[in-house]
């Protein structure tokens, strides 16, 4: 059994210790706003946050994961209220979404640690893969959540 | 509506399909009121796109499936609009399989090929306005006033002169049972509130909130999930596997033959996958043991030689007019295999019993499923529900019903429900790819130097044969297998060539078909993409060869087609074409009629050795009318990031083996990697035309003619690697 | 002072009482004992981290590390996008991501190797200014920290084949480190 800590809940998940935390928040938790994509941490869209920092949660086992504080897409924003996810929506980013949540997750960690970054700073904090091109908009979501704070 | 899908079977269609039947294509003309009551929610049908509640809720039907662009808004819009719904209160809900949904003139239901909007716009308006107009007549009755004098707008009904109100709620029922008015009147523009204008989608906040339920996010009550592991080599044979040792793990539930390999049935995915690797699977090649790029490569190059081609297009003489030429201008081009690689992999979750099948699938053809899922179960029509789900982008892919197959073949062999997952290593491995095709253009030049007379050869397999025969034209089981003998005929494979903007008085355009074995199909840009690339490039050869400027050059050839020249001149406007780039940068230009719509593009690049990274681009597009500018501006954006994607990437086949199967080898665009983009909307009025593939189909060529400026470098084979060029 | 001093002690000892032939030959031990293990440090999985560029490298033919990953401004990635992101406590054979029991992070670039030439790699080693301020016994600690130790326990990749080792084992690596530094710490010329 591991025990684990997600959006704030804690949690006893019978599961084998080296099974991926994505695989545990989607089919053990019911969470599936964390998405599978590749299983290579190349892409992106498994992104969580651990202890604050993001993490590609296909490439962390739930047993490195215990005890430590998970928040995933739908824990992000407990009222709907955060400034990011309004900037989202206010610029339109997702087109297809899938790869939403995880592009969300990394850009709040940026934010994070630039309230304001330079597309500089964007571009080498925000590799996930978008198939769908939103990147200019994701880039325009994260200037406008930065300059209305946080 | 998108947050939380509930897949609960009551409401879905148990409805006799025989009333839907009984309606003509779009659901004009007859009464709605056979099946209207026919619901446990109480809410009413006024024809088979809409649905209206006691308490007002409009519901729209959606037939077009979602994948990102954006069509679950914009039609539902139109409807909205012209019936004067509260547009904050509509919900819409994806419909099943009815033939009240397929395409007019094509006789089945997909979403594809940029055509949703210019299909099912004037559909949603006439439903709408056929539905107020009986709503209306109603409450004229009820009010005892002329219809004429009513006003309607968000869900209500008003008698200005008495002041007098009915909601819609109150109207239904005695409003289904009117004759459907068969020319109701359309709104005028300036009338209409939403059409025209960017409208928040509907289906964003879910997508933003983690909420949104994707196929592979579907969950039922009994399912397990499985994974799949197929041979290497895709349509190879699984020879042996260690079923004792796979059964015997804690978790697995079963184990199911496919075709090519094995499903393990779990409790979680986790588990089947570990099953499978540690499954001792053993493979042996298939079909294309042989194949491999570099074959197909020179196979193209022979066929150009001394292969038999069919004649596509001919116009004036050019076999003779090249012949005669002392000098013909000549290239040969040539264009990789690609893969769709969605983001979101391909999934299904279906449970079969002896009496029903039931489908979860984020699928583009769902007629092509509901006829894999009654071919395998022997079913009747009434006994398939499929419900479809948002899809984590489709590109084409998911029109075909490979992952409907597999999941019906494993839920009956488990005897429960089965969400079937594949890992992205099965996604690429056994994608429908983008064939690969080899283009030689001939060219004589008239004393003004330009062209009297172009030829094309396309050696090419065909995009469609998985997907074009499914009509009702062409009824072929089994669905999701090509035709077999395959047909030579395929349109698309030389689309942008048989029509261009372009005035040449001599025009000769030949197919030679490629039977390959390996998988293909249709593409975003389908031929389009891969065409325009030739013909662009091959136009801005001409130009630069004559000292002719690649703007002036197309204009004039352009210059019969006044909606070619607008969006030329408008790209010119935008990119500031006659001023000088700035320092570093070279420019490159390339126009396109596509998808019943054109589009002129500039891109701006700055080379560094053998490294080229695009800066900026401009577009400008006329797809006649523009339903939505902010679903266009995001498609045309994504398309050209797609677009110059399709630059880098590619799919090498040694061996019978992908080189690629994952993302660490199939490297698309990046957040870096992406350029500063502005579009412009051209509204000609004319015949609606689609925004999905349209931005990307100039890009390749766009791109290459800006390192030609650059370098002086032509590029001609795909990807740009093999010109030892880096998109960074 | 540590167990490691009064082995120097010794030696210099050894050398003084020893005369100039003797101190040829330990010169000459030394330098075999850094050709050992130099052959290790400029073995990609030591080189893909020691490197002097804004970004580490992968894989035996030490490409720029895929995905635009950067040194950052502590070498433990951009803000944003840490090592952690990916990398974790141990290797991870689902994704094929390696790992170690140690933040992963690139050495500084005070500590770079890439493209120096064996005598200045050498003078690097030495050096406490360029070292991260070990001299002696600290460098030969510092060669059995999780990170470095990985190299010899470097998992499998995303198609789950081994990476490949240095050719030295990480017992013989120390003992080469010892003898080197024992002997004078010699640097090829």
């Amino acid at each position: 059994m591991v025990s684990l800590t997600v959006n704030g809940k804690q949690t006893e998940i019978a599961a084998e210790p080296d099974t991926p935390l994505l695989w545990v928040l989607r089919d053990d938790l019911g969470l599936t706003g964390t998405k599978f994509g590749c299983g290579i941490a190349a892409c992106g869209a498994c992104t969580v946050h651990v202890n604050g920092d993001p993490v590609r949660s296909c490439s962390l086992s739930v047993g490195e994961a215990a005890g430590k504080a998970i928040t995933t897409i739908e824990g992000l924003s407990a009222n709907r209220d955060k400034a990011l996810q309004k900037a989202w929506i206010a610029e339109q980013v997702p087109q297809c979404g899938y790869c939403q949540s995880g592009m969300i997750m990394a850009a709040s960690a940026l934010l994070k640690q630039i309230p304001k970054p330079s597309d500089a700073e964007i571009d080498a904090a925000i590799t996930n893969i978008c198939r769908c091109g939103t990147y200019p908009r994701v880039r325009r979501a994260i200037h406008r959540a930065a300059g209305g704070g946080a | 509506m998108f947050d939380h899908v509930r897949f609960n079977s009551k409401d879905a269609a148990l409805v006799s399909r025989r009333d839907f039947f009984a309606i003509a294509a779009g659901g004009l003309l007859l009464s709605a009121g056979a099946f209207a009551q026919d619901r446990s929610d109480g809410t009413i049908s006024l024809n088979a796109w809409l649905r209206i509640a006691p308490d007002d809720t409009v519901t729209v039907m959606l037939s077009q499936s979602e994948m990102g662009q954006g069509i679950s808004t914009t039609l539902p819009a139109a409807l909205s609009d012209e019936l004067g719904a509260d547009w904050s209160k509509v919900k819409t809900e994806f419909s099943q399989f009815d033939p009240a949904y397929q395409h007019p003139q094509y006789g089945w239901m997909f979403t594809g090929n940029s055509e949703s909007s210019a299909t099912f716009y004037p559909i949603m308006r006439t439903m709408g306005a056929a539905a107020r107009e009986m709503l209306i007549q109603v409450a004229a009755r009820r009010f005892n006033v002329d219809a004429a004098n009513l006003v309607v707008r968000d869900g209500v009904i008003t008698d200005p002169a008495s002041g007098r109100m009915l909601r819609f709620g109150a109207l239904a029922a005695e409003a289904a049972m009117l004759p459907v008015p068969k020319t109701p009147r359309l709104k005028g523009s300036s009338e209409l509130k939403l059409i025209g204008r960017p409208l928040p989608r509907l289906d964003i906040p879910a997508k933003t909130y983690g909420s949104a339920v994707f196929g592979i996010d579907v969950k039922v009550p009994g399912m397990a999930i499985a994974a799949i592991r197929r041979a290497p080599s895709p349509g190879g044979k699984l020879v042996s596997y260690d079923k004792p040792g796979i059964l015997a793990r804690s978790g697995v539930i079963a184990a199911v033959e496919i075709g090519s390999g094995l499903a393990v049935v779990a409790d979680r995915y986790w588990t089947a996958k570990r099953a499978l690797d540690e499954g001792k699977l053993v493979f042996a090649a298939g079909p294309l043991a042989d194949y491999s790029t570099e074959a197909q490569r020179a196979d193209h190059m022979r066929r150009l030689a001394s292969g038999d081609f069919m004649i596509k297009k001919k116009a004036g003489d050019a076999a003779s007019d090249l012949a005669s030429a002392n000098e013909a201008i000549s290239a040969v081009y040539e264009i990789p295999v690609q893969a769709h690689a969605t983001m979101e992999p391909m999934n299904c979750t279906a449970h079969v019993t002896t009496d029903r099948c039931e489908l979860w699938a984020p699928t583009q053809g769902v007629e092509i499923a509901d006829a894999v899922a009654k071919q395998i179960t022997g079913l009747p029509d009434d006994r398939i529900i499929i419900h479809r789900t948002l899809l984590g982008g489709g590109f084409g892919r998911r029109l075909l019903a490979d992952f409907v197959r597999i999941a019906i073949e494993v839920t009956q062999a488990a005897g429960r429900p089965v969400k079937v997952i594949w890992s992205r290593e099965e996604d690429v491995t056994y994608d429908a790819f983008r064939p690969p095709m080899t283009h030689e253009v001939r060219a004589r030049l008239g004393p003004d130097k330009l062209p009297t007379a172009i030829a094309h050869r396309v050696v090419s397999p065909s995009h469609l044969l998985y997907v074009f025969p499914r009509t009702k034209m062409d009824a072929a089981p089994p669905w999701d297998r090509p035709i077999d003998p395959p047909r030579a005929y395929d349109a698309m494979a030389v689309e942008g060539l048989v029509e261009t903007p372009y005035a040449v008085p001599n025009e000769l355009v030949e197919q030679n078909f490629v039977d390959t074995p390996l998988s293909v199909s249709v593409w975003r840009t389908t031929g389009h993409g891969p065409n325009n690339f030739v013909l662009e490039s091959f136009i801005d050869e001409l130009a630069h060869a004559w000292g002719h400027d690649p703007l002036a050059y197309r204009l004039t050839l352009a210059a019969n087609d006044a909606r070619a020249v607008a969006v030329l001149r408008a790209v010119a406007d935008m990119s500031g074409w006659s001023s000088k780039s700035p320092e570093g940068r070279s420019r490159g230009l390339a126009l396109a009629k596509a998808f019943n719509g054109y589009v002129a593009q500039v891109v701006e690049v700055s080379v560094k050795g053998k490294d080229v990274h695009a800066h900026r681009v401009w577009t400008a597009l006329d797809c006649g009318q523009t339903l939505d500018p902010g679903i266009a501006a995001a498609n045309t954006e994504g398309g050209i990031i797609w677009g110059l994607s399709s630059l880098r990437t590619e799919i090498v086949f040694e061996a019978g083996v992908p080189r690629e199967t994952n993302f660490d080898g199939f490297d698309p665009l990046h957040m870096w990697e992406s350029p500063v983009i502005e579009t412009r909307f051209i509204e000609s009025g004319a015949k609606i035309g689609g925004t999905g593939e349209l931005g990307p189909v100039p890009t390749s060529a766009a791109f290459c003619n800006a390192v030609f400026a650059a370098t002086s470098e032509r590029i001609r084979a795909l990807p740009l690697s093999r010109h030892g060029f880096r998109l960074v | 002072m540590n167990a490691h001093v009064p082995t120097l002690f010794g030696l210099a000892l050894t050398l003084v009482v020893s005369g100039p032939a003797r101190a040829a030959d330990v010169r000459q031990t030394s330098l075999q004992a850094f050709a050992v293990t130099d052959s290790v440090l400029t073995g990609p999985r030591c080189q893909n981290c020691h490197t002097l560029t804004d970004y580490p490298r992968q894989g035996d033919d030490r490409h720029p590390h895929r995905f635009n990953v950067m040194r950052g401004n502590n070498g433990r990635g951009a803000s944003g996008l840490p090592c952690s992101t990916c990398h974790g406590r141990d290797n991870n054979s689902s994704s094929g991501v390696p790992g170690a029991n140690e933040d992963w992070r690139l050495a500084p670039l005070s500590m770079g190797w890439e493209g120096l030439s064996p005598a200045l790699r050498c003078a690097h080693l030495k050096d406490p200014q360029s070292n991260g301020g070990r001299s002696g016994a600290a460098v030969i600690d510092h060669l059995q920290t999780p990170l470095v130790k990985w190299a010899w326990s470097p998992g499998t990749d995303a198609r789950g084949r081994a990476r490949n080792p240095p050719s030295v084992s990480h017992a013989a690596f120390m003992q080469a480190a010892k003898t080197w530094v024992a002997n004078g710490s010699a640097c090829p010329e």
